[in-house]
């Protein structure tokens, strides 16, 4: 169980983010597999590690969107950032109530730019520097969701989380239609990267 | 392997839909999209009859298309619009379902493949929305959860 000054927290916070920093490619900012999978839910074991995990990441997706909205813009839109942005607080407040109810401390959300790394760079890189920073974001959690449907127990949770992958999902398709891509290049949506 | 099989009948019906679809006069971009989601129906389809047979159980067969052509009246479909309709309503039926079936399936593996079916179902709903009603990202993905359920 972790509470809001568990160094369990910390320790996850700086998981994802210090491997988030790692990304190389100079608009991949964030590197979606090491973000989610290679750090906090590759470590996930039980529903309330999950639910952790899964709160963190949609925090840091909520504040980048909030950002983004305010500070710059993104490609796709001008409505787009901000009602993704209130659609990972819906997520993050969803999963939030679950773990309450579990016993479990909802981790500290971030504050500052300078708490999501290359978030800010992304803001001043321009709409598209900033979709793209988004897309790991939301590539990272899908990769997350679709690894924690293989371990979560509790009925519910595994619906709700699945529901939330698919509206990851959704968002993916948004922005990958913004950068020119395709817009949906796999019949099994998994996070793996294209 | 009840709930599996129930699920290829889903993705045979939805495959049967845009295979009917794609004789609808449209044009380039519905066409493509109408082809996509085939395509991506008939790899969940295959993907479930691998998963029944690596269960040691046997794939239900789709039925013949003429059975789909009257269940479904797809001769009625004579537009894009019509397409878009009938999909989005079979789509959101297929997620909700899907979600219903989710906690009963007692392999992860096969919980995860049916969460990236769902999400991908997810995808062509904002597909479809960008079909219906082009130049409006925010309608795409409309709602923080998918349910396949109205909002």
């Amino acid at each position: 169980m972790t509470g809001p000054r568990d160094p369990c927290r910390a320790l996850t916070r700086r998981g994802l983010l210090g491997r988030a920093a790692l990304g190389t490619a100079a608009a991949a900012l964030v590197t979606g597999s090491d973000l989610v999978t290679g750090v906090a839910l590759g470590q996930a074991r039980t529903d309330d590690e999950i639910l952790t995990s899964s709160i963190a990441l949609e925090q840091l997706a909520a504040f980048s969107y909030e950002q983004i909205a305010t500070r710059g813009s993104l490609a796709g839109g001008k409505d787009v950032a901000a009602s993704f942005a209130r659609q990972e607080h819906e997520h993050a407040d969803a999963l939030a109530t679950v773990l309450a109810q579990r016993g479990g401390g909802v981790p500290a959300p971030p504050r500052r730019l300078k708490d999501v790394p290359g978030l800010q760079r992304a803001i001043a890189g321009g709409p598209r520097t900033s979709a793209a920073f988004a897309l790991e974001i939301e590539q990272a959690a899908v990769t997350a969701y679709y690894a924690a449907q293989g371990k979560i127990e509790h009925h519910e949770l595994l619906r709700t989380t699945a529901s939330i992958m698919a509206s990851e999902a959704q968002h993916l398709v948004v922005l990958r239609g913004a950068l020119h891509r395709d817009p949906a290049p796999d019949p099994f949506v998994t996070g793996r990267r294209r | 392997m009840r709930l599996l099989n129930a699920a290829l009948a889903m993705e045979h019906r939805l495959a049967a839909i845009y295979t009917a679809a794609a004789a609808v006069p449209a044009g380039r971009s519905a066409r493509d999209t109408v082809e996509r989601l085939r395509r991506h129906e008939a790899e969940h389809a295959r993907g479930l009859e691998e998963a029944i047979r690596d269960l040691g159980g046997t794939p239900d067969a789709a039925l013949p298309a003429a059975e789909y052509r009257t269940l479904l009246r797809l001769r009625s479909l004579t537009t894009p619009a019509d397409i878009w309709r009938l999909a989005m309503r079979l789509e959101n039926q297929t997620i909700a379902a899907y979600l219903e079936a989710l906690p009963k399936l007692s392999i992860g593996q096969l919980r995860q493949t049916v969460s990236a079916i769902v999400a991908s179902e997810a995808e062509h709903l904002a597909l479809i929305a960008a079909e219906s009603d082009p130049g409006r990202p925010t309608l795409l993905a409309p709602q923080a959860f998918v349910t396949g359920r109205p909002g």
